[in-house]
């Protein structure tokens, strides 16, 4: 099924899915990702119709439970099953094309707003007001969101050229590139000997089947990875674009060990140096601690503790004592865990390096915690409200349609029993807690190899204090995704 | 990873789950409705539930109940109130009554029940206030939480554990330079 791997450095040794008899093909299938993006823009259509014209109960309407119960479990099983499939059919890169036949943008995204900044605090922008707004409890606020979502798009994609939203802008791209370093899945090259006879790189600058001089037919990489420098899946939409752009057909959606790229300390192509993006290294600490507040703000404790706040301030606005919180475990406990661990690592370990430059090389190995607490909180909803989207679907289709053409509501439909679910729940986060000690303990091979196990610890340490931390939080009675009574 | 690496990241693996397991208690369930928009004097009314039993006196059984006016979505005055009263029919028992507390405002109103043992309760709910009284009727099975007993816990989460260590090694074993 797999051509036989080169033994060359950098080239794939892995299964490559796009050899395989029937996904293979799919997957190589020219209009596979248009197919996917008419798929979840007719979902999108759906969340935005039911959003404005069914139920203002939260369990009752498509666009909450599609969106906060569904669309997220999915994501996150997808992400960890395969690779970044719901960047690959994100319906608003359909909607953004077709608007590009007519105008097409000619701007290149400013410099001096490169990295991932925008993103960042968009991304803590949409943590915050989540719990501030109980958004997961608005099918209206939810339709909103959506369109939010595709307007801001299309202005970005409209005025700047390329992927600009998904590389600058995306926050949901954000998490699922950082969620996809631990997906089995990477679009790799087979041979790098191929690599480095081509002088038309097409993966990055497109088809042109008569040359330089002639129109690109199939465009390349929107984000700008040169394939035989790519590294990992950081930045990758999963577009395939690449496969389709590669006359020499040298592209493999390969299998590889999760995670290892998070240790991986070479310049990558459109990325650079993971250790050199103090942005990145911001985005994974509000990732991994994202993670951990998003569940708290879920938990009944977090409203005494919201209320004791009020108090000690003598009766703020909630959205200043959310911000408090917020303040508290997603920017003091990052400074206090991860600056305590670099300081302690640099200690142990005799590292010369200033303990920013330790905690730009190590955050990365927090990933995969981060990665299975987000889906530890995604798996509890998803489990436990998979089956509603049959009564929801079906009380939806009478309000559209005046009867009941799929039958009454079988509203007793739900999911698993909520505490089938926790040792699940438990499982993931001792499952990412030892997969971010291997990575750490892969960073302090390479840049420790004689002090690897000392320089490891503090790490450990710090990724035991999280997940701990964690445990707490899924062990507290948990407000319902999508129910609209949270209070 | 080296043999007392290996041993450190089992020790902490299971130390942390079975420190955590103390602290175990019911979680909520998926609540699913039992009224649902009826329309019943100048009101329209779901109830919605979560019928958790428990039998360590904690209350788990817990009620939503939204109240709009009838053909509307308005919200209902401030005074109204709601009141929900179970009994158990199989075995039969003494009726549990609650008043409802208000959530974000009066036509969303909330009770939480001890519901002792699992099994089918009849549910009464009797709505008061400037829009008129009405009571509604319906019936509700009751069941346990169903998290794994302490000590399984640990059993459970065993795979994970071991899922884990396979990916270390493979990481290692993988690793670019």
């Amino acid at each position: 099924m797999t051509t036989p791997p080169s033994t060359s450095h950098g080239t794939f040794q892995g299964t490559d899915v796009l050899r395989w008899p029937v996904v293979g093909l799919l997957l190589r299938w020219r209009h596979f990702r248009t197919a996917l993006q008419l798929v979840l823009l007719a979902v999108a259509v759906v969340i935005v119709v039911h959003g404005f014209i069914g139920p203002e109960i939260a369990s009752a309407n498509l666009a909450t439970v599609l969106t906060w119960v569904h669309y997220r479990g999915l994501l996150v099983v997808a992400l960890l099953a395969a690779g970044n499939l719901f960047c690959t059919g994100c319906p608003i890169i359909r909607v953004r094309d077709w608007a590009r036949r007519l105008h097409v943008p000619t701007r290149h995204w400013p410099k001096r707003l490169g990295g991932k900044w925008i993103a960042i605090v968009l991304f803590a922008a949409v943590l915050f007001t989540y719990e501030l707004f109980d958004l997961w409890s608005l099918p209206r606020g939810t339709a909103y969101l959506v369109i939010a979502y595709f307007v801001v798009a299309m202005g970005v994609d409209l005025l700047f050229t390329g992927a600009s939203f998904c590389k600058h802008v995306c926050p949901i791209g954000q998490f699922n590139f950082l969620t996809s370093t631990v997906s089995p899945l990477e679009v790799q090259v087979r041979s790098a000997d191929t690599c480095r006879s081509c002088h038309t790189a097409d993966c990055v600058s497109g088809h042109r089947p008569g040359g330089r001089s002639t129109p690109i037919v199939q465009r390349g990489c929107e984000l700008g990875l040169f394939l035989p420098a790519k590294v990992g899946n950081l930045d990758c939409t999963f577009c395939l674009d690449c496969v389709q752009a590669c006359p020499h057909d040298n592209v493999a959606l390969g299998t590889r060990a999760p995670g290892v790229e998070l240790a991986d300390a070479n310049r990558r192509s459109a990325i650079g140096r993971l250790a050199d993006r103090p942005d990145l290294v911001v985005l994974v600490l509000l990732f991994v601690f994202g993670a951990v507040m998003n569940a708290f703000g879920m938990i009944t404790p977090v409203y005494r503790v919201e209320q004791w706040l009020t108090t000690m301030t003598g009766g703020a606005p909630e959205a200043v004592v959310l911000g408090i919180l917020f303040v508290a475990v997603i920017v003091i406990a990052p400074i206090v865990v991860v600056g305590g661990a670099a300081v302690a690592t640099r200690i142990v370990s005799a590292d010369a390096r200033s303990p920013w430059r330790i905690t730009a090389r190590y955050v990365y190995a927090l990933v995969p915690l981060g990665v299975c607490l987000w889906t530890a909180h995604y798996a509890f909803h998803l489990l436990t409200g998979a089956l509603t989207v049959v009564p929801v679907t079906q009380s939806a289709v009478i309000d559209l349609m005046g009867w009941p053409m799929f039958g009454e509501p079988l509203w007793r439909w739900a999911g698993m029993r909520p505490g089938k679910v926790f040792p699940i729940q438990l499982g993931f986060a001792i499952f990412g807690a030892v997969g971010s000690i291997g990575v750490a303990h892969l960073i302090s091979l390479h840049d420790h190899p004689k002090r690897a196990v000392r320089a490891t610890m503090p790490w450990a340490i710090a990724i035991a204090i999280i997940t701990v931390a964690a445990i707490w939080v899924l062990f507290q009675p948990m407000e319902m995704r999508g129910v609209g009574f949270g209070g | 990873m080296s043999v007392w690496m290996r041993r450190l990241v089992v020790a902490g693996a299971v130390t942390l789950a079975l420190g955590m397991a103390r602290a175990a208690e019911a979680h909520s369930g998926p609540p699913y409705p039992i009224i649902s928009n009826q329309a019943i004097g100048n009101y329209s009314v779901s109830v919605w539930t979560d019928p958790d039993t428990t039998d360590d006196g904690t209350k788990a059984g817990r009620f939503w109940v939204t109240m709009y006016r009838k053909g509307g979505e308005d919200v209902v005055p401030a005074e109204t109130t709601s009141a929900l009263t179970l009994t158990p029919t199989d075995p039969p028992g003494a009726a549990l009554t609650e008043r409802s507390s208000l959530l974000q405002d009066a036509s969303h109103q909330y009770a939480v029940l001890l519901l002792d043992h699992e099994g089918p309760y009849h549910v009464h709910v009797a709505i008061a206030g400037p829009l008129g009284p009405v009571t509604l009727e319906s019936d509700v099975q009751a069941t346990y939480d169903l998290r794994p007993a302490r000590w399984l816990m640990a059993l459970y989460i065993l795979p994970f554990a071991l899922a884990g260590f396979l990916w270390v090694k493979l990481l290692l074993r993988r690793r670019r330079s």
